[in-house]
C-alpha cells in the first residue's frame, strides 16, 4: 500500500470574524486607555508611576495584530497596530486566546493561570499595566461582563459616569491625549 | 475543581537516596558534560557538603571546571552576570548548582546568560521569553526548602531597585533534581524551620490559588502530609535523618505543585518584604501564610478546609465540623508557627525579624506590583497589602 497524502484535502479555517473582533477591541483598549489617562485619577496615577518614556504592546502570536501604547513625556498616547519592539511585551500564544480576551470570556488572571499569555518585561511594570487596564475593561465593559473578567470592579462613581460619556463620545474616536498635549 | 484548562509540566529527573550525589558525573555524562561549574555559598562550603559534591568527581571522566562558592543570601543580577564570567572564562559546559534557593536561583540566571548571550540578565526578564534549550543544569538543593530544584522559576534580587524578579520559562527547569540526605543534616534549626515553612506556603498556595489543578493538588497534598509528620522533628533533632529526607522529598513535592499552580498574595507580601527589608523568605512566608489564607477566606475558604486533612491529619479533621474546617486550617499553621518558633527562635512577627515600622508602606506598595498577585485568588491592591503588613508587624 502507497501512503498518500491528502494534507491539501484539510485546510485550517480562516479566523477572520475573530481577527475583526481582536483588532476592534485592540484600538478600543487604546484609545480607552489614552483617554482615561487624561480623565480617570486611578489611571493617572498608575501612568504617572511608569518611567518616561516607556513603551507597551499587546501582540498575537505568530503575526499579529498588534496593540502600542507609550508614554513619552508624561503623555500616554494610542500609537496604533504596527509591531515595535517595546519595553513590555504581553504576547497572546494564538488568535483564539486573544478573542478568549478581547470579548470578555475570559480575564488577564484567568488568561495568565491558563498559560494563554506570555510576557517579555519586567513583571511589576505589567501589573502596573495590568492595573490601569482593569479601568479600561470597567469603562469598556457593562457591570455583568466586567464582574467576570475582574477579580475586583472598582465602584462607578458620578465622575467615573461622566469620565465613560467622555470616552465614548469623544475618546473612542478622538483619543483624548492629543488634545492635552 | 477541575480547571476549564491547565498545564502541568515537570520534566526534571529526580534521584533520591542514599549517596545520590555520587550519581552526578554519570548523569552528567548522559546529557554529554563533563566540566561543570560548580555554584555554592560559604554555608555549604563550612558545613563540608561541597566537598562531598566534588568527592563525587573522583574516578570520573568529568572534572570541576570551576567553583564559584560566593553566592549571598539574596542573589542578585549582579552576582549572576559576574558568575556568567566565570562560566565562559572556565570554558565550563553544565553546572551543578550545591545550596539553597539562592545559589539554585542563581545557578538558572547564570544559565540564561551562558545560553543567550549578553552581559546582563536584565535583558531576559519576563515569561516564556527564552528561545534556547540550557545548558545542563544539576540542581542539589541543602535547605528544605525552596523546591527551586524542580521549578522553571528563577526569583533573582535587583538590588537598585529593591525588587525580586521573577523569570520564568519551561527552559530554566534543571534537569536533574538530586535529593541527597546528607546535604539537609547540618541545616540549623532555625533554618530548618524557616524553609520547611516555605515548603508548606508552597503547598498550601498552589493548592488555593488561580492556576491550581488536579495534578498539582496531588502534590501538594502529599507534601503538607509529609510536613505534618516531619518537620517539627527535623527542627528538633537535625540528626534524624529520616525526617530529614522526608522534608527534602516534601520540600521537592511542593515545589513540583507550585511551579505548576503559582502562589499568590503570601509570596508577593514576603518577596516584598525580602526586597524592601531583607526578611529571609521563609520566615516571611511563615509570618504571613495564616494572614494570606484569612485574606483571602472568602474565595478560598473550601480549599483550606480541606487541607485540614494533611495538615493536622484525620482525627483532628473528621472531629472539626466542615465549615469551621478552613478557620481551623488557619489556626493549626499558627500553632506550628509558635512551635517552630519556641524549638528554632524563628520569628513570627515582621518585628522579631528586625523588620522597621516605617518600612510597612514600601513593603506593601513593592508587594502589589509583584507576578504573584495575578494568581492570588482575590484581588489586593495597596490598602489591602498595607493592612496584610501591618497585621505582621506584631
Amino acid at each position: 500500500m502507497t501512503a498518500t497524502n491528502t494534507a491539501a484535502k484539510y485546510r485550517p479555517r480562516e479566523k477572520t470574524f475573530r481577527t475583526a473582533v481582536v483588532k476592534a477591541a485592540f484600538f478600543a483598549m487604546g484609545r480607552v486607555l489614552e483617554s482615561a489617562a487624561v480623565l480617570d485619577e486611578d489611571v493617572k496615577r498608575e501612568v504617572d508611576s511608569w518611567k518616561d518614556p516607556f513603551t507597551f504592546m499587546f501582540y498575537v502570536m505568530p503575526k499579529g495584530p498588534a496593540m502600542v501604547a507609550q508614554k513619552k513625556n508624561g503623555l500616554l498616547r494610542y500609537l496604533g497596530s504596527e509591531e515595535i519592539d517595546a519595553d513590555l511585551v504581553f504576547y497572546f500564544k494564538n488568535m483564539e486566546a486573544a478573542f478568549m480576551i478581547c470579548s470578555g470570556q475570559i480575564g488577564t488572571p484567568q488568561a495568565y493561570a491558563e498559560h494563554r499569555a506570555a510576557l517579555k518585561g519586567d513583571a511589576s511594570e505589567a501589573l502596573s499595566v495590568i492595573r490601569a487596564l482593569n479601568y479600561v475593561q470597567m469603562y469598556l465593559f457593562p457591570r455583568f461582563m466586567a464582574k467576570k473578567v475582574l477579580k475586583r470592579v472598582p465602584p462607578m462613581t458620578p465622575r467615573k459616569w461622566l469620565n465613560r460619556l467622555a470616552i465614548f463620545t469623544v475618546g473612542l474616536p478622538l483619543g483624548l491625549g492629543r488634545f492635552k498635549g | 475543581m477541575i480547571p476549564s484548562y491547565y498545564e502541568f509540566h515537570n520534566p526534571v529527573k529526580i534521584i533520591a537516596g542514599n549517596k545520590a550525589v555520587d550519581n552526578i558525573p554519570y548523569e552528567l555524562s548522559l546529557l554529554k558534560a563533563r566540566r561543570p561549574l560548580i555554584i555554592t555559598d560559604q554555608g555549604v562550603v563550612g558545613a563540608g557538603l561541597l566537598q562531598i559534591a566534588v568527592n563525587a568527581f573522583a574516578g570520573s571522566d568529568a572534572e570541576v571546571g570551576a567553583v564559584f562558592e560566593h553566592t549571598p543570601p539574596d542573589s542578585s543580577n549582579e552576582i549572576v552576570d559576574e558568575v556568567a564570567r566565570l562560566f565562559r572564562d572556565n570554558r565550563c559546559d553544565s553546572i551543578v548548582a550545591v545550596g539553597g534557593g539562592s545559589v539554585l536561583d542563581t545557578a538558572k540566571g547564570v544559565n540564561i546568560l551562558v545560553t543567550e548571550g549578553g552581559d546582563s540578565l536584565l535583558d531576559y526578564m519576563g515569561a516564556d521569553v527564552l528561545k534556547n534549550p540550557l545548558m545542563p543544569l544539576v540542581a542539589v538543593p541543602t535547605t528544605a526548602g525552596t523546591g527551586s530544584e524542580v521549578t522553571a522559576v528563577a526569583v533573582i534580587a535587583n538590588p537598585k531597585r529593591h525588587i525580586k524578579m521573577p523569570f520564568t520559562s519551561f527552559r530554566l527547569f534543571p534537569d536533574i533534581a538530586v535529593l541527597d540526605p546528607r546535604m539537609t543534616l547540618t541545616m540549623p534549626p532555625k533554618i530548618t524551620a524557616a524553609t520547611g515553612m516555605d515548603a508548606l506556603t508552597h503547598a498550601v498556595e498552589a493548592y488555593s490559588c488561580g492556576q491550581k489543578n488536579p495534578v498539582s493538588d496531588a502534590y501538594s497534598v502529599a507534601a503538607i502530609g509529609l510536613i505534618r509528620d516531619n518537620l517539627l522533628k527535623a527542627v528538633k533533632n537535625g540528626k534524624d535523618k529520616k525526617a530529614r529526607f522526608a522534608m527534602a522529598n516534601a520540600s521537592l513535592l511542593a515545589g513540583v505543585s507550585f511551579g505548576n499552580a503559582m502562589v499568590g498574595v503570601v509570596h508577593a507580601m514576603a518577596h516584598a518584604s525580602g526586597g524592601v527589608a531583607h526578611v529571609p523568605h521563609g520566615v516571611a512566608n511563615a509570618i504571613f501564610l495564616p494572614l494570606g489564607m484569612e485574606y483571602n477566606m472568602s474565595k478560598a475558604a473550601d480549599y483550606y478546609g480541606e487541607l485540614l486533612l494533611p495538615l493536622a491529619g484525620e482525627d483532628v479533621y473528621l472531629s472539626t465540623p466542615k465549615k469551621e474546617r478552613p478557620q481551623k486550617a488557619v489556626e493549626v499553621i499558627r500553632e506550628l508557627n509558635r512551635a517552630l518558633n519556641a524549638a528554632s527562635g524563628m520569628p513570627i512577627t515582621l518585628k522579631e525579624a528586625g523588620v522597621a515600622k516605617s518600612k510597612l508602606e514600601e513593603i506593601a506598595a513593592t508587594a502589589i506590583n509583584d507576578g504573584a498577585l495575578v494568581f492570588n485568588p482575590k484581588a489586593v491592591e495597596y490598602d489591602d497589602a498595607l493592612a496584610l503588613a501591618r497585621a505582621a508587624y506584631e
